[in-house]
C-alpha cells in the first residue's frame, strides 16, 4: 500500500470557548492522485476542514500528515515545503485577488516567496501559467475589476500552479460563477488532474460539481463524516438517509417533472445535546433508538463506510449489487 | 458585472444630480482650487517680501486701505504680509503634525489587528482612554507636560491624533485579515510582515489618505487654538492663532482687521481641507469600488 | 387577452453611465397568465433583474424604460402615478430577492412587518394577531417565528418569512429574483415546495429570474432565456429542453452540470457576452460567440414561431 498523500486522524475544532463543534472527530485519507470530495450543508465544517490541513487554522486536536509528515509540527525548511506542495483555491474568485495586483503580481507572488523565479523571469513564468489555465498573456496587464469571474478563478487556478504543488484544495471553486464559467472551470480542473498528476481535495454544497470532479466522497453532518463513498456508487446508491436528502434535493435540468422528494424536517433548532444521531430530529427514517445511540462509522461494502446503525444492521435494504463479501477486508486495508 | 458595479456606484446618491455633482467632483474641485491659491500665496509672498513680517515701518492700527489691504497692527506691521506668513507656517506644522499621526497610527494599527490577541487589547484599551479625552484638552495636557515649545506643541496634537488613525487602520486590517485574499497569501506561505506590505498596507492607504487630509484641517486649528492659548507658537512669530489672540483686545476699540482676517483664513483652510478630505473619502471608498 | 395576468410588449431599457451608455434590455416581449409559473433564465448581465424591475419600476436611476409597453391586469404599469404605482407595488405584484435577511427590516418583528404591509394594503380589519400567524403557518413557520427579528432566524427561515410579508398583501404575480441563491441544496428544495405549494393553493403566478436551467425545469411552466438583454427563445419549458432551437440555448443546456450522463460530453461555452457598452446596434448579440454565425447575423431581425408559443431570436430558422 502506498503512503496516503494525507492522512487526518480525529480532527476536532472547537470555536467560541467550546459552544460551536465545528468538525468533531473526523477521519479520512488522501491517495495520490485521488480526488476527493467533502459535501454538506453550509455550517457543517467542511470549509473548516480544509483550512485545518493548510493550517490557516489551527484545529483544536487531532493530527494531519501530508506525505507522511506531522503537518501541525512543521517549522522552517518544513513547512516551507509544505506550503509549496499543498495549495488553495477559494469560492469568491473577486475576494481572492489583490485589487491593487496585476495578474503578473499576483501570480509573481508565489513565484517571489518560494525564490522559483528570479524577478526577471517572473513574466515568462507567468505567461506560462496563465497559458496552462487556457488564458493569453494580454491577462498579465490586466487588474481584478478588469477580469469576468471566470476569468478571475483561473487566475487564482493559476497563482495556486506556481508552486507546482501536488496537492490542491478546491473549496467551492465554482460557486461564483455563472453557468458557462462553471463548466469551463470544471474542465479546466478535470484536465489539470489529469495533466499534473495532482491529488483534490474539493469542498462544495453541488453534488454535481463532485461528480464531475471527485472519485471518492465524504459527505459531512455538522461536524462529522456520516457517509464515505466511491462517487458513482454514492450517486447510484446513498446509503445514509442524509446523503439521499441532499441528492434528492439536487436540482437537475435532465430529471424534468416529478422528482424523488426525500426532505429533511426543517432547520433544526437543538442538535448537539442528544446523545444519538445528531440527524434524528430532521431523519425521514429516524426510529426512538436513532436519538439515544450514538452513531460510529462503520464499513458497509469495500471502501463505503457510512454512519447509521440503521443501514449498518440490514434494516435498511441494500441493492443486490453491492458485494458485502469482503468487508472486513475492506475494514482492514483502510487502516 | 459591470453594469451592476456601475449601478451599485450610482446608488448611493440619492441627493438630485445637479446636487450630487456639488457634493461630489465639484466639492473635490473647490477645494483644491482654494488651497491652491492658499499654498501659493504662503510659498510665494515670504519670497516676494522677506523680512517684512515684523517691520514695524508701517503706521500702528491703519485701517486697510490701498497700500495695506488688510490693515496695519497694534505695533505697526502689515496684517497681510504677516497672514501669508503664518498660513506658510500653519501649513508645515499641520503636515508635519499630519505625518506624525498618519505614521504612528498606521504602524500601530497594523501591528495591533494584524498580531490580535493580548497585543490589541491593550492598544486598543489604550486608544478608548486617549479617544475619551477631547482631542484639545489631551493635547493641551501634553504640550503642557513636555513643555510650551513649538516641537513640543506639534508632538502633543500628534499624539492626541494617533488614535484616531489607529482605529481607523485597525479596523481595516480586521476586515481585510479575514478575506481570502489575504489567506491565499497565508497558503502560499507569504511572510506576515510580506503580506502586510503587499496586501493589506495598500488597501488600507485610501481610506488612511482622506483621514490624513481630515488631520491636516483638524491641524490647522488645533495649531491656531493652542497658539491662541498662548501654547506652542509664541509672537512675534506669526501664526493666525495667534494674530487673532494678539488682536482681540482690539475688535471692541473697532479695529476689527487684525484677528478678522487671520480668522477668514483658518475658515478658509480648514473647509478647503474637509472639502478635499470628505470627497476623497467617497471617492476611495472602497465599497464604491469593485 | 384578460387572462393574461402580465404582459410584457417591446420593453427596452437603456442604461446611460459615464462609461457609456447602452440598451441593456431590448425588445423583451413575454406574458404570463394566471397562475402560471414563468422562468426567466440568463447568466448576470444578460439583463433578467433589470427586466423584473421595469415591472416593479423600481430601476436605477442610471437606468430607464424608453420603449414598450407593460400591463399587470390589463393596467398600463409605465403609465400609472406614483401613487397607484405604490398598490400594484406589493399590492398585484409582490417580489421577493436573494439575501432575504438583508431585505427585512432587522430592528422590527416578523409579525409587525406582516401587519405592516397588510396595513397598507387595507388588509387588517382588527385580526391582526391572528392574520401574521396564519401567514407564517401558510408558509411552513412556527408560530414563535411571529415574535422573532430577523437576526434570529436561519437564512431558510427569513426567506420564508419574507414571503410572508409579501403574500400579507395578496398579490396576484410574485416575482422571484435569485430566492434561494446562497441557500442550502435541501432548503432551497424546500423553498421551491413552498412556492409551489402557494400556488396551488392561492392561485398566485410566478415569475422566477434565475441563472440555473435545472430550477427552471422543475419549477415553471413556461422560459424565456435571455442572452444580453434579448430574449433568445421563449416557450413551454419542455420545447426548450427537449428542442432548444437557439445555439445560445443549446449551449447554455449542454453546460448545465447534472446528476447524470458522462461529465466530458458536456460543451463549454467560448467567450462572454458583449459589455453594455459594446452592444451592437442591431442584429445577433450572440455572434461574436456562436459557432454557427452568418454573415446576415448583423443585420435586423424579428423573433420567429417554429411551433406554437415556442419563438426563437435566430436566423438559422428564417
Amino acid at each position: 500500500m502506498t503512503e496516503p498523500r494525507v492522512a487526518v486522524e480525529g480532527l476536532t475544532k472547537v470555536f467560541r470557548h467550546g459552544q460551536v463543534r465545528a468538525v468533531d472527530g473526523v477521519d479520512f485519507a488522501i491517495a495520490p492522485g485521488e480526488a476527493v470530495g467533502i459535501v454538506g450543508e453550509s455550517g457543517c465544517g467542511k470549509t473548516t476542514v480544509a483550512r485545518c490541513l493548510l493550517r490557516l487554522v489551527k484545529p483544536s486536536s487531532g493530527s494531519i500528515r501530508f506525505d507522511g509528515a506531522p503537518v501541525l509540527r512543521l517549522s522552517g525548511k518544513g513547512l516551507a515545503a509544505f506550503r509549496r506542495s499543498a495549495q488553495i483555491v477559494f469560492q469568491d474568485p473577486f475576494a481572492s485577488l489583490d485589487p491593487r495586483f496585476t495578474v503578473q503580481r499576483t501570480l509573481g507572488e508565489p513565484l517571489r516567496v518560494h525564490r522559483i523565479a528570479r524577478r526577471s523571469e517572473i513574466a515568462t513564468e507567468a505567461a506560462r501559467l496563465l497559458h496552462e489555465v487556457g488564458l493569453r498573456d494580454d491577462f498579465l496587464p490586466r487588474y481584478r475589476h478588469e477580469l469576468s469571474g471566470g476569468e478571475a478563478q483561473r487566475v487564482a487556478i493559476a497563482r495556486a500552479l506556481a508552486t507546482e504543488p501536488s496537492f490542491l484544495v478546491l473549496d467551492e471553486p465554482t460557486s461564483a460563477l455563472d453557468a458557462s464559467a462553471r463548466l469551463k472551470v470544471i474542465s479546466l480542473l478535470r484536465r489539470l488532474r489529469r495533466d499534473l498528476g495532482m491529488t483534490y481535495l474539493v469542498i462544495s454544497h453541488d453534488l454535481t460539481i463532485i461528480r464531475y470532479l471527485c472519485d471518492r466522497v465524504l459527505v459531512m453532518y455538522l461536524g462529522r463524516i456520516v457517509e464515505d463513498a466511491p462517487a458513482g456508487e454514492l450517486f447510484a446508491a446513498p446509503q445514509h438517509p442524509y446523503t439521499e436528502a441532499l441528492l434528492s434535493a439536487t436540482p437537475d435540468a435532465r430529471a424534468k417533472g416529478e422528482v424523488m422528494r426525500i426532505r429533511l424536517h426543517s432547520d433544526v433548532e437543538s442538535a448537539g445535546a442528544a446523545p444519538g444521531c445528531a440527524l434524528a430530529p430532521r431523519c425521514h427514517r429516524a426510529t426512538d433508538e436513532c436519538f439515544v445511540r450514538p452513531q460510529r462509522l462503520e464499513p458497509i461494502a469495500p471502501a463505503r463506510l457510512v454512519a447509521c446503525h440503521r443501514v449498518s444492521a440490514g434494516e435498511v435494504t441494500l441493492p443486490s449489487w453491492l458485494d458485502t463479501e469482503p468487508l472486513a477486508r475492506a475494514g482492514e486495508e483502510r487502516r | 458585472m459591470s453594469i451592476a458595479a456601475e449601478i451599485r456606484v450610482r446608488r448611493r446618491i440619492v441627493l438630485p444630480t445637479w446636487a450630487s455633482g456639488l457634493a461630489g467632483e465639484h466639492a473635490l474641485l473647490v477645494g483644491v482650487a482654494v488651497l491652491g491659491v492658499l499654498v501659493l500665496t504662503a510659498l510665494l509672498g515670504p519670497v516676494i517680501d522677506s523680512d517684512s513680517a515684523t517691520s514695524t515701518a508701517y503706521g500702528t492700527l491703519h485701517s486697510p486701505s490701498g497700500a495695506h489691504l488688510f490693515g496695519t497692527d497694534d505695533v505697526g506691521r502689515d496684517v497681510l504680509v504677516r497672514v501669508f506668513h503664518a498660513i506658510r507656517l500653519d501649513l508645515v506644522l499641520a503636515l508635519v503634525i499630519c505625518g506624525l499621526a498618519t505614521v504612528a497610527g498606521a504602524v500601530i494599527g497594523l501591528a495591533s489587528g494584524f498580531a490580535g490577541g493580548l497585543v490589541d487589547l491593550v492598544v486598543m484599551r489604550l486608544v478608548d482612554i486617549m479617544m475619551s479625552i477631547p482631542v484639545f484638552i489631551l493635547a493641551l495636557i501634553t504640550a503642557v507636560v513636555l513643555g510650551n515649545t513649538e516641537q513640543t506643541m506639534v508632538l502633543a496634537i500628534a499624539f492626541a491624533y494617533t488614535p484616531v488613525a489607529v482605529r481607523i487602520v485597525r479596523s481595516q486590517v480586521l476586515l481585510l485579515r479575514e478575506l481570502p485574499m489575504v489567506e491565499t497569501s497565508r497558503a502560499i506561505g507569504t511572510p506576515a510582515w510580506r503580506i502586510l506590505l503587499w496586501h493589506v498596507l495598500p488597501n488600507t492607504a485610501s481610506v488612511l489618505i482622506a483621514q490624513a487630509t481630515l488631520f491636516l484641517a483638524w491641524a490647522i486649528l488645533d495649531t491656531a487654538a493652542m497658539s491662541f492659548v498662548g501654547v506652542g507658537v509664541h509672537p512675534p512669530t506669526p501664526e493666525l492663532g495667534a494674530m487673532i489672540s494678539e488682536g482681540s483686545q482690539y475688535i471692541v476699540s473697532g479695529q476689527w482687521w487684525i484677528s478678522i482676517f487671520p480668522g477668514i483664513f483658518i475658515a478658509l483652510l480648514v473647509v478647503s481641507f474637509n472639502l478635499v478630505g470628505d470627497s476623497l473619502r467617497d471617492y476611495l471608498d472602497p465599497r464604491s469600488r469593485r | 387577452m384578460s387572462e393574461q395576468l402580465l404582459e410584457v410588449r417591446g420593453l427596452t431599457v437603456t442604461l446611460r453611465s459615464r462609461r457609456g451608455t447602452g440598451r441593456i434590455v431590448e425588445g423583451v416581449s413575454f406574458e404570463i397568465a394566471r397562475g402560471e409559473s414563468f422562468g426567466l433564465v440568463g447568466e448576470s448581465g444578460s439583463g433578467k433583474s433589470m427586466t423584473a424591475l421595469s415591472i416593479m419600476r423600481l430601476l436605477p436611476n442610471v437606468a430607464e424604460t424608453s420603449a414598450g409597453e407593460i400591463r399587470v391586469e390589463g393596467r398600463d404599469v409605465l403609465g400609472l402615478d406614483e401613487r397607484e404605482m405604490r398598490s400594484l407595488r406589493g399590492g398585484s405584484v409582490g417580489m421577493i430577492f436573494q439575501q432575504a435577511r438583508s431585505a427585512l427590516n432587522p430592528l422590527m418583528r416578523i409579525d409587525d412587518q406582516i401587519l405592516r404591509v397588510a396595513a397598507l394594503h387595507g388588509r387588517t380589519n382588527g385580526k391582526g394577531e391572528a392574520l401574521a400567524v396564519e401567514l407564517l403557518r401558510e408558509v411552513g413557520l412556527p408560530r414563535r417565528v411571529a415574535r422573532s427579528y430577523p437576526h434570529q432566524l436561519s437564512g431558510g427561515m427569513a426567506q420564508r418569512a419574507l414571503i410572508a410579508i409579501v403574500l400579507a398583501a395578496r398579490p396576484q404575480l410574485l416575482i422571484a429574483d435569485e430566492p434561494t441563491t446562497g441557500l442550502d441544496v435541501t432548503t432551497e428544495a424546500e423553498i421551491y415546495d413552498l412556492l409551489r405549494k402557494l400556488r396551488a393553493e392561492l392561485g398566485l403566478s410566478l415569475l422566477l429570474i434565475t441563472h440555473d436551467l435545472a430550477l427552471v425545469a422543475q419549477n415553471c411552466d413556461r422560459v424565456a432565456v435571455m442572452h444580453a438583454g434579448h430574449v433568445v427563445e421563449i416557450g413551454r419549458v419542455e420545447q426548450i429542453f427537449e428542442r432548444p432551437l437557439h445555439p445560445y440555448t443549446q449551449a447554455l443546456l449542454n453546460s448545465v452540470p447534472t446528476l447524470e450522463g458522462d461529465a466530458d460530453e458536456a460543451l463549454a461555452l467560448e467567450g462572454s457576452a458583449p459589455r453594455f457598452d459594446e452592444l451592437p446596434e442591431h442584429g445577433c448579440r450572440f455572434v461574436e460567440r456562436c459557432p454557427q454565425r452568418m454573415p446576415k447575423c448583423g443585420e435586423p431581425f424579428t423573433a420567429i414561431e417554429l411551433e406554437p408559443g415556442h419563438r426563437v431570436l435566430c436566423r438559422l430558422y428564417d
